[in-house]
């Protein structure tokens, strides 16, 4: 080996490694996470989506705080146009939709969270320990992965889905979580096989570390953008799968969710009867949500891709 | 007319949302046609950033914030990109430092020729095949290398097409960054004898950038010496070779040594004689000296085909050593010559395809998972690069704390105060202080004591150093060395000491084995083989390195 | 060729273990599939003991040997033998998903690769105008559109094109007044209903295209290769074709690959809001009624298109990629 002159041209990246230098200590996990927050803040299209985020969030938690009415109370004239009572009128079935819209926000924000947690949990387990192990059955499993990879997820949710009838919010839970992991798994497979041929993870052997330590310790904290971007990303599958099967009337029709709403939507006729906001609302809050997700995962590239960070190149 | 005249040149880095860093400040010289000039500086001296300037190639976030560049009259500072890139034909052409990935990998090398022929026109369309073959012909390439892809050549290989590319603009200045440094020993010196070859055939002005003060020396006729982004001497070769003005020359001249002389002097570190007193009545640390010899018989490392259908690498063939306790002992080779595969060997973490290891009572080369352990309580490891030995995310606490909990039965203020007290042994001090930084917060020397220092932990009766300062700069490399003889010397601990260098080997080592592709070719005491060598490769290795008062 | 002969071996093996999930999934599922289904074919009248045989080969049945149960649905899955739809009774499962799918693969196969070659050009141009408006409008478009749920879209160009501005069919692949044959008549009659679909899909898969090609570009952009390009004063065009988008394509390629099963599905719900009469529709079908012999002969046909482009896109990634044929 030979003499490479690792930064002439880095000077600035040193620079700025400095300035970071002088910036509170991030070791701790707590602090790890702070850094991540305060890169993906940095980046303004990310700031859009935590914004909007926050937005979605606040909705879920405070919905019947916010909502004017009962979201299932089917009490009021039937499919009526805007009023100031309803401000976005009523349902075939006589429900208040602002009122719907808003408690359609909880399932999805919570489905995004816990099958984006879910996914995530078993997408680095698998992740490390296969890219840590060096074994036979490193090979069946990357078999398996790429398995999961290939097949048309959606429509194994759709037969999973038909045979376990109206499960409701877990049984769809269940079904995104079964075929979301593996795109993780692959990505932090890879990541965690690059980062252990390096030097320190060699030496943490060298310095007697058992393997689980080495993989949490040493090899974990250093995908900590990678890790969020599979969540952010099982989450924005999640989102768009939950209300997917909804809208083909394939969950518990009776929740209150923006994919119930399309699936009445269309099943009442709304768009014969011209009741377009009926279709138009619950679209558009399932595409910010997800939009959001999209919009963060772009700062938590500039994570781990300085290259992509934000600026003219040319 | 001069060919290229710089005047005021300053290069500042504009990070976003960072201030802006000078990177080149107040560059002033001019190159006459034919001229060979050096620019040397170590990492971060600002002296790629130049060359980048100079050939027209800065791009954000680096900016030419102020002065000229007149080349034949032409300021190509303020130079829209569409005149630039015509003035390329013929004027200045640039190769890279990574000449590895210079090239595209999905187009053939013809594919490179042919595209700068028609970007530029000056080669018709009939003639283009010939010309190809013939500026391959001139980096000494058959001109079968056309019809591959870079992918199927070795690095030297895609270095000289990215000469022969280079070339091919028909420039009147060559710039060469690194032209070498990514290749092996005795690929540089090929290469570098090649360039020098082509410069005084072609007769382009060229300008040679590197960190390597010895080497420019030795090929170039000027050499500017740069600086924190300052050019602090400019003079011709043997002016600076005489008399170097600048203090940061001098240093960095310092750092220079023929490795067969009799006595070898680099400040910081002891004198080194041919007749060295044999270190081994050391005293020792409260008796913890080391008392087990590592041996090594009749090793051989064989790996499986890298592609099937290809034949099994043999990296490590039937090598046979004895480490003594205290002693050290120098690895040299070339890369691929098997020398890591060795201490990979040793350290338990390949296992040899026949042949045994031991140390002490442990059986190395069939050792089970529960006794390395043991085995890394005595025997540790110093790594070559220091940016990728440290985990970036842990204090230097932490990642000292781990083999003193592991090891020993120091637990908390009993662990940090040993934690502190290596610090020390290493000259991190204060000691506190360097305990609660993380890896970026300290320069790649300190780094390295720091990798050092978790070696040491355990104390352990072998240390391993794998090429500890061969990513390190030039001036910090002394006390690197220094160090590894100190804890020898005071503590007597035995060291194998791997690198391809030849000087720092005869600085800090007792005895040599030198490998060429797995085999041991010669051995004996370091000096004595240094100053006689007898095997061919030997001869070779030594001829590669630079040597600035020889060239003379 | 050992590049070929590899993926065709990768291939067989996907295959067999697609088909073996195929064979697992009713029988992981709590109750009796095969029961429910031999119960709702009753209703049209006597099951014979052949139907009765292949759907218990394909469901599974409660007694008797897995494998016994496997070698015989390998047998049945062999000889395209799915089973008869209870929906349609008395059609084949193997007539049925044969006549829907040429409609779902023209539409959806086209429209891919489409999307896929605009997508990535647009990608390029982003990139190599990076900060400019032919950056930022497609990027952030794209980020929008892309989070569009595929059966929303759809549902919105249909409420205003379909309904309201009444420009295009509402419903199906052709008009009532014509039947599928080769004429001129039919084919531009296909076309004009399938404009609907067709524009949907490519609105929400265009953005994953655009991001995706636009990241590699960025990437290969700032390769040693593309400075050296530049030094050597070769023309802009060639640089940022020839060299850095050249280069981009492959990885893209690979994710196309991976994300064919998204576009896949998406496409479903596309056709079931358009009452298209593809696979998509006919899964809907399917599942609407319970009709399990015809959702597992679908599933396995989706499975198999899916894991055969897939094919297609690593034989091409070979061939653009002189990495490979070594």
């Amino acid at each position: 080996m030979t003499v490479p002159d690792p930064a002439d041209r880095g000077t600035h990246a040193v620079m700025v490694a400095r300035k970071q230098a002088d910036a509170p200590a991030m070791t701790s996990p707590l602090g790890v996470v702070w850094r991540a927050v305060a890169t993906i803040w940095s980046v303004p299209k990310a700031r859009v989506g935590v914004a909007l985020l926050g937005f979605f969030v606040l909705l879920a938690v405070f919905a019947p705080l916010i909502a004017p009415y009962d979201p299932s109370d089917n009490g009021f004239g039937r499919s009526e146009d805007f009023s100031a009572a309803h401000w976005m009128g009523t349902t075939a079935a006589g429900q208040d939709v602002l009122s719907q819209i808003i408690h359609g926000a909880s399932t999805s924000v919570f489905v995004g969270f816990v099958a984006g947690l879910l996914s995530t949990i078993i997408a680095v387990t698998i992740g490390l320990t296969w890219g840590y192990l060096r074994s036979i059955t490193g090979d069946v499993i990357n078999f398996v992965v790429n398995l999961f990879l290939v097949i048309p997820a959606l429509p194994l949710m759709i037969v999973i889905a038909a045979y376990l009838q109206n499960g409701g919010i877990g049984m769809i839970i269940f079904v995104v979580v079964i075929t979301g992991w593996a795109w993780g798994a692959r990505v932090l497979r890879s990541q965690t096989q690059s980062l252990r041929s390096r030097d320190f993870v060699t030496a943490a052997v060298f310095s007697g570390d058992s393997p689980a330590r080495i993989v949490f310790r040493e090899i974990l904290p250093n995908m900590t953008s990678l890790i969020v971007g599979s969540f952010f990303g099982a989450a924005t599958a999640a989102i768009l799968a939950e209300a997917g099967l909804e809208f083909l009337g394939l969950g518990d029709s009776t929740t209150i969710s923006w994919g119930t709403m399309l699936f009445w939507a269309q099943n009442s006729n709304a768009l014969l009867t011209g009741q377009w906001i009926l279709l138009f609302a619950p679209g558009l809050c399932i595409s910010l949500l997800a939009t959001s997700l999209s919009l963060i995962n772009f700062g938590v590239d500039g994570l781990s891709n300085p290259r992509l960070r934000e600026g003219a190149n040319r | 007319m001069s060919l290229l005249s710089v005047r005021d040149l300053s290069v500042v880095y504009e990070p976003r949302g960072g201030e802006p860093v000078p990177a080149v400040t107040g560059a002033n010289f001019e190159l006459q046609q034919g001229d060979f000039v050096g620019l040397v500086g170590e990492s971060g001296s600002g002296k790629s950033t130049l060359g980048f300037a100079l050939t027209g190639l800065s791009k954000p976030p680096a900016r030419v914030s102020a002065g000229s560049i007149l080349f034949d009259g032409v300021d190509i500072a303020n130079l829209s990109l569409a005149d630039l890139r015509v003035q390329r034909h013929g004027g200045f052409a640039m190769v890279l430092q990574s000449g590895m990935n210079a090239l595209n990998p999905v187009r053939s090398i013809r594919d490179h020729f042919y595209d700068i022929f028609a970007a530029h026109g000056h080669v018709s369309r009939i003639d283009r095949e010939d010309r190809a073959v013939e500026l391959v012909g001139k980096v000494e390439l058959p001109s079968s290398v056309l019809d591959r892809f870079s992918g199927e050549l070795s690095g030297g290989m895609r270095q000289r097409v990215s000469i022969a590319l280079a070339l091919s603009l028909e420039p009147k200045l060559m710039i060469f960054d690194e032209p070498t440094t990514a290749l092996d020993v005795l690929v540089q010196h090929a290469v570098m004898n090649t360039i020098r070859e082509l410069q005084a055939s072609e007769r382009f002005t060229a300008v040679l950038i590197s960190h390597d003060l010895g080497m420019v020396l030795e090929v170039t006729e000027r050499v500017m010496v740069m600086h924190e982004g300052l050019i602090v001497e400019d003079n011709t070769a043997a002016a600076i070779l005489a008399a170097p003005q600048h203090p940061y020359t001098q240093m960095l001249l310092s750092h220079y040594g023929d490795p067969r002389a009799e006595v070898v002097e680099v400040p910081g570190l002891a004198v080194r004689g041919t007749a060295r007193a044999v270190s081994s009545d050391v005293p020792g640390r409260e008796g913890r000296a080391a008392r087990e010899a590592i041996v090594v018989r009749g090793v051989s490392k064989i790996y499986p085909p890298p592609r099937r259908g290809e034949k099994p690498v043999r990296a490590v063939s039937d090598v046979s050593f004895r480490l003594e306790p205290g002693a050290s002992m120098a690895l040299v080779g070339a890369s691929g010559s098997g020398k890591s595969t060795i201490a990979k060997m040793i350290t338990g973490v390949e296992r040899p395809t026949s042949g045994t290891i031991s140390f002490g009572d442990l059986q190395v080369d069939t050792i089970k998972r529960r006794s390395l352990k043991r085995l890394h309580t005595e025997v540790q490891m110093v790594f070559q690069d220091p940016y990728s030995a440290l985990n970036p995310l842990h204090t230097v606490e932490y990642i000292l704390t781990r083999p003193i909990l592991n090891f020993s039965k120091r637990r908390g203020q009993d662990a940090r105060r040993r934690v502190l007290e290596l610090l020390d042994t290493v000259g991190l001090t204060p000691a506190p202080q360097f305990a609660a930084r993380l890896p970026h917060q300290l320069s790649g020397g300190q780094r390295q004591r720091v990798v050092i220092a978790r070696a040491l932990a355990c104390e352990p009766q072998v240390i391993i150093a794998d090429e500890p300062v061969s990513m390190l700069d030039v001036s910090l490399r002394a006390g690197v060395l220094a160090l590894l003889n100190s804890l020898r010397e005071t503590w007597g601990v035995s060291m194998l000491y791997i690198t391809h260098d030849l000087l720092s080997a005869r600085l800090v080592t007792d005895q040599i084995m030198v490998l060429n592709q797995g085999a041991v070719v010669e051995e004996g005491g370091t000096a004595s083989v240094l100053q006689n060598p007898q095997d061919d490769y030997t001869i070779r290795l030594l001829e590669a390195i630079p040597h600035p008062q020889v060239g003379r | 060729m050992r590049f070929l002969l590899t993926k065709v071996g990768l291939l067989a093996l996907t295959l067999w273990a697609a088909i073996t999930l195929n064979f697992l999934l009713p029988r992981l599922m709590p109750g009796s599939p095969a029961d429910a289904a031999i119960a709702k074919l009753a209703q049209n009248g006597p099951v014979s003991s052949a139907t009765r045989a292949s759907i218990e080969a394909q469901l599974g049945v409660p007694t008797g040997s897995m494998f016994d149960q496997y070698l015989q649905y390998l047998g049945n899955v062999a000889r395209f033998d799915f089973g008869v739809s209870y929906t349609f009774f008395p059609q084949s499962v193997a007539g049925l998903v044969g006549a829907a799918l040429p409609w779902t693969l023209v539409l959806v196969g086209l429209v891919t690769i489409i999307a896929f070659i605009a997508g990535t050009l647009l990608g390029v141009l982003a990139a190599w105008k990076r900060g400019t408006w032919l950056d930022t409008l497609p990027t952030v478009g794209g980020t929008f559109a892309s989070a569009f749920p595929y059966f929303w879209t759809a549902l919105l160009l249909l409420f205003f094109l379909g309904y309201v501005a009444g420009w295009f069919p509402t419903s199906g692949a052709y008009g009532r007044g014509t039947s599928p044959e080769f004429s001129a008549v039919f084919l531009l009659d296909a076309l004009y209903h399938s404009i609907l679909p067709a524009t949907t899909i490519l609105i929400t898969s265009l953005g994953g295209w655009i991001l995706g090609m636009r990241s590699t570009m960025i990437n290969t952009l700032g390769d040693d290769y593309v400075t050296f390009a530049e030094a050597n004063g070769l023309r802009p065009r060639t640089v940022a074709i020839r060299y850095a988008a050249r280069n981009a394509i492959l990885p893209n390629l690979t994710s196309f690959g991976l994300a064919l099963g998204g576009v896949v599905g998406g496409s479903l719900l596309v056709e079931r809001v358009f009452n298209y009469p593809g696979v998509g529709y006919l899964l809907y079908t399917a599942v609407v009624n319970q009709d399990f012999p015809l959702m597992q002969g679908l599933f396995l046909i989706i499975t198999i298109s899916v894991l055969m482009a897939n094919f297609i896109v690593d034989i091409l990634y070979g061939i653009l990629d002189p990495r490979t044929r070594r």
